[in-house]
């Protein structure tokens, strides 16, 4: 093994990590602020990558610019989809919760498989194909882009949790509901605006992805599973603990390619089982 | 019987009664296909199932191999249905595997629960394996439309027939035609990378390869396999290609996880003398060439296709193109193909008994076929003697044969050109 191929993975599996990481996110909040588990939120990634396809294909917009439609239209999915479904089984016990969102995202898959076939797609921008040299190892910009972005994302987020009204309001409805509607914290409207935003984050991953990834119906499988290793890894509720797990993930995913057969995943299962042996409370999650 | 005694006035009558019902049995009992004898009731409709992964993973090639199924029942049943069976009408059951095995044998047993008297399906080789199983178990006919595993026909089963080259063919051909290309090239290109798919049919397909790799003189200097279901990045892995330097890259998988590996090639800037498919889903399909059309050219892949000089393909090719808005692909043409070989098959049945319809199957011998090689002919495991891959490469975007000699329909260009020039 050369260092350049060490290198090249590493890099890789970093990149990689910040879409994990903001698939994640969305994830987390959902789940650290309404304790519901949602299993639609890789549909919505899908959702969100045809979206931008879409806009590609017909309106010629780039998926970078396109988040800015994006996003602000599935914060409105998701707040529609949280006061329609979700708010209906707060109370509910946590199996019929898991139940009634899988039945949401097998609703939008069909949907999805309904309405644009099962092909895959992708799209060819003009900096598709641009690569960055940094020595012997090579950068994608398109994954660099996403990274950026997944990055940026994360910082908006914390700011928005720890230095505005509302992401005070969020914590506190997050660690005490009837506390938080004892003070006058419109519990309601918080659930829904943090679904909506779990929902605009990922939608915008999927958007960031598409230059380098094919969308189609069944595509948001391949990252959800990921994203819930990566919510438990770094700690339930915990927002550095998200970004830092998708980072992490990526990493040992990445190196764990230059394997012998496909064993790509094996570290990062292996990780997950040591973490939750010696921190179940994960990495950064505080133990309850 | 009884009543029927009772509501008889004579012995007279009860004796004329009693042999008609005796004719009724004999021709119940004539063999099969005897011509102008329909046996017991009326047959009006004949319930045939399909059964592909219509979503999840695997779901794009899927669905291709359902329409050319579909494609070739509608047109069945518009010329007037199967004519042995007085015109009797085939009602197409088709049926998702969702690409998981345990899915594709509930749904298989479904189908057979609901009447079908015989089964085509079912894309991957992993699911293939079970769904033959539970037909062989319940003594349906079950062609198999794709799906490439030598190992699916291995296991002494009565039911299962396949038209299409297996893995062993497949890959034996690719190597055979690329070391011919590599031999007029001076021979200097030896060290060869593979690159497969972990379930099934990138087992098979490796191992057909890997031997005939190595009686051919080829050094195998990496061998990489991968999860196409669950593959978000390619990156670690194509480096490790990279480092390998290999003359020519093989790579066995499905349509959009081998376009990951291809456009992680070019940003890796990866340049081997040759791409190399081996029954590769995306190599040699056209919507590959709409969407990378600087990438997909000089792609070669060694897979099934149609026959290039059969008029009866171009025609069922323009059909196809017309009925589904969208170009005809080797993956269609099989399905087609496997549809066609089981309405001959019913035809010369006569009959919607399974076991007639298994006997008829395994005398097929059909000649009016659009896929390469003479006729259609099965051995006693139930795969098509003369099923016959091609070697085809992308050339000015066009799919086109180029290999073996016979269908070819053009030089193969090797080596192909460096990568930037190819990007250019």
């Amino acid at each position: 093994m050369d260092w350049q191929t060490l290198a090249q993975a590493v890099a890789g599996g970093l990149l990689l990590g910040g879409v994990y990481a903001l698939v994640a996110l969305g994830l987390n909040l959902i789940f650290g602020v309404m304790k519901v588990i949602n299993f639609a939120h890789g549909t919505f990634m899908m959702l969100g990558m045809y979206a931008s396809y879409w806009l590609f294909a017909l309106y010629g917009v780039d998926p970078y610019p396109s988040i800015l439609i994006v996003g602000p239209a599935f914060l409105l999915v998701g707040m529609a989809v949280e006061r329609l479904v979700v708010s209906r089984i707060l109370d509910a016990p946590e199996h019929d919760q898991l139940l009634v969102t899988l039945g949401v995202s097998l609703f939008l898959q069909n949907l999805a498989l309904a309405l644009f076939k099962a092909d895959p797609r992708s799209i060819r921008t003009v900096y598709g194909d641009w690569s960055l040299p940094v020595g012997g190892v090579v950068i994608s910009a398109p994954r660099l882009g996403a990274f950026l972005t997944a990055l940026a994302l994360a910082g908006i987020l914390f700011w928005l949790l720890r230095r505005t009204d509302l992401g005070k309001a969020m914590r506190a409805a997050a660690e005490e509901r009837e506390g938080a509607i004892l003070v006058g914290i419109d519990v309601r409207r918080i659930y829904a605006l943090a679904f909506g935003i779990g929902t605009a984050l990922v939608a915008v991953a999927g958007s960031v992805v598409l230059p380098f990834f094919h969308v189609s119906p069944a595509v948001g499988e391949t990252f959800l599973l990921t994203a819930f290793i990566t919510v438990v890894l770094g700690g339930l509720g915990s927002f550095p603990g998200a970004l830092i797990g998708g980072l992490l993930i990526g990493l040992v995913e990445g190196l764990g390619a230059l394997l012998p057969g496909s064993l790509r995943q094996l570290p990062v299962f292996g990780l997950f089982i040591i973490t939750l042996l010696l921190r179940p409370q994960g990495l950064l999650g505080s133990r309850q | 019987m009884t009543r029927v005694c009772r509501q008889l006035a004579s012995r007279r009558e009860f004796i004329k009664a009693g042999l008609s019902l005796l004719a009724v049995s004999a021709a119940a009992c004539a063999p099969a296909g005897a011509p102008g004898a329909p046996t017991g009731p009326r047959v009006t409709e004949i319930k045939i199932g399909s059964i592909h992964p219509l979503t999840g993973a695997g779901a794009f090639e899927g669905n291709l191999v359902a329409r050319g199924v579909r494609l070739r029942i509608e047109e069945a049943n518009a010329a007037g249905g199967i004519k042995s069976l007085g015109g009797a009408k085939i009602n197409l059951i088709e049926a998702d595997t969702q690409g998981k095995p345990e899915v594709g044998q509930s749904e298989t047993e479904r189908l057979i629960r609901e009447g079908c008297v015989a089964l085509m399906g079912a894309f991957h080789s992993a699911v293939t394996i079970v769904t033959t199983q539970v037909a062989e178990r319940e003594g349906v006919p079950f062609v198999i439309s794709v799906a490439v595993s030598d190992r699916i026909l291995q296991r002494g089963f009565k039911y299962s027939f396949r038209q299409q080259p297996n893995a062993t063919m497949m890959g034996r051909l690719t190597v055979r035609a690329l070391k011919e290309l590599v031999d007029a090239a001076g021979g200097q290109y030896r060290r060869v990378a593979f690159i497969h798919e972990d379930t099934e049919m990138g087992q098979t397909i490796s191992a057909a390869a890997f031997s005939a790799l190595r009686d051919a003189g080829f050094e195998l200097v990496e061998d990489i396999t991968y999860n196409a279901a669950r593959v978000t990045d390619v990156t670690a892995e194509a480096s490790r290609v990279r480092a390998a330097n290999p003359d020519i890259i093989l790579m066995n998988g499905y349509y959009p996880d081998t376009l990951l590996w291809i456009r992680t090639f070019r940003d890796l800037r990866v340049s081997p003398k040759a791409i190399v498919g081996v029954a590769n889903s995306l190599l040699s399909n056209p919507n590959f060439v709409k969407e990378e059309p600087k990438l997909a050219e000089y792609m070669i892949d060694g897979n099934y296709w149609w026959n290039p000089n059969s008029d009866r393909a171009r025609r069922v090719k323009e059909a196809y193109e017309k009925r589904y808005n969208e170009p005809f692909t080797n993956h269609s043409a099989q399905g087609y193909q496997s549809a066609d070989v089981l309405i001959d098959a019913l035809e010369r049945a006569g009959s919607t008994d399974r076991d007639r319809i298994r006997e008829a199957l395994a005398k097929t011998k059909l000649t009016d076929i659009i896929v390469p090689g003479d006729t259609i002919e099965f051995d006693e495991t139930g795969q098509n003697k003369n099923a016959q891959p091609l070697l085809l490469q992308i050339l000015q975007g066009v799919v086109t044969p180029v290999a073996p000699q016979k269908y070819a329909a053009a030089r193969a260009v090797f080596p192909i050109p460096p990568l930037d020039e190819r990007l250019r």
